[in-house]
């Protein structure tokens, strides 16, 4: 599975606009993963209304998934969705997902 | 404040759709902060408000270095291989926190709430999409 951080992007970096960010992700044909569920729901129904496709957002929840190193690093070795230690947004390839994401936003399980 | 930065500052208000005394309360205060703070910028979220970001990341906010420090029990050497950012980039966010720890910590409240408004959001749509299945 491969992960990118959008701050290896050097063409992202300054980028404040996350519809942008989906678009960069989409072009790659991979998984946006973010923990800013209130700026990214919005965007995927704007997607969704606009008939502009993407494949899929993750979204990760502070409160039952902090983002550190165990408790990101746990929930990768437990699901396919996870991601490994993180920046604030990531992306990963579509290829390697075992449940479709396209044009969907869910938000990814906390380890049990 | 000379004719041409007056003559600058009212179009960006007018182009923002704020009075110019509120653009220069912005500035005067953005301003003081990173003076104290050189490693902070700020930036113009999506919902309209301005959040204190890292100056050399400019998409990663306070609060999100601030929320990994914690979860990582204060462990600054932890926080910052996790961003991928040095120990003092982390020590910088922190002295801005406990600069403006009340207006961070009602960020993170604001940020963990609409997490979870938008968690039950999206359960509920899939909970709708499930029984719209099974109804054939």
């Amino acid at each position: 599975m491969k992960f990118l951080s959008v701050h290896e992007r050097p063409e992202l970096a300054g980028e404040p606009d996350d519809r942008e960010i989906l678009r960069a992700a989409t072009r790659e044909e991979r998984v946006l993963i973010s923990n800013d569920a209130g700026h990214l729901v919005p965007i995927v129904d704007e997607f969704g209304l606009s008939g502009e496709d993407h494949f899929g957002v993750l979204l990760t929840d502070d409160r039952s998934l902090p983002r550190t190193r165990e408790a990101i690093g746990s929930s990768s070795a437990r699901s396919s969705h996870s991601p490994p230690a993180a920046p604030t947004t990531k992306w990963r390839t579509a290829a390697n997902s075992s449940r479709p994401l396209s044009d969907a936003a869910r938000f990814l399980s906390a380890p049990p | 404040m000379d004719d041409d930065t007056h003559e600058q500052l009212l179009g960006r208000a007018q182009r923002l759709e704020v009075s110019a005394s509120q653009l220069v309360n912005r500035y005067v205060k953005e301003g003081l902060r990173m003076d104290e703070h050189p490693g902070i910028a700020f930036v113009t979220t999506p919902d309209g408000r301005r959040a204190a970001v890292l100056a050399s990341r400019p998409r990663l906010k306070v609060v999100d270095i601030i929320g990994t420090w914690k979860g990582e029990r204060q462990d600054v050497a932890a926080t910052a291989r996790y961003f991928d950012l040095s120990e003092e980039e982390v020590q910088g966010a922190l002295r801005y926190y406990a600069a403006y720890q009340k207006e961070l910590d009602e960020e993170i409240r604001r940020h963990l709430e609409a997490q979870q408004n938008y968690k039950r959001v999206l359960e509920q749509r899939q909970a709708q999409v499930r029984r719209r299945v099974a109804n054939g």
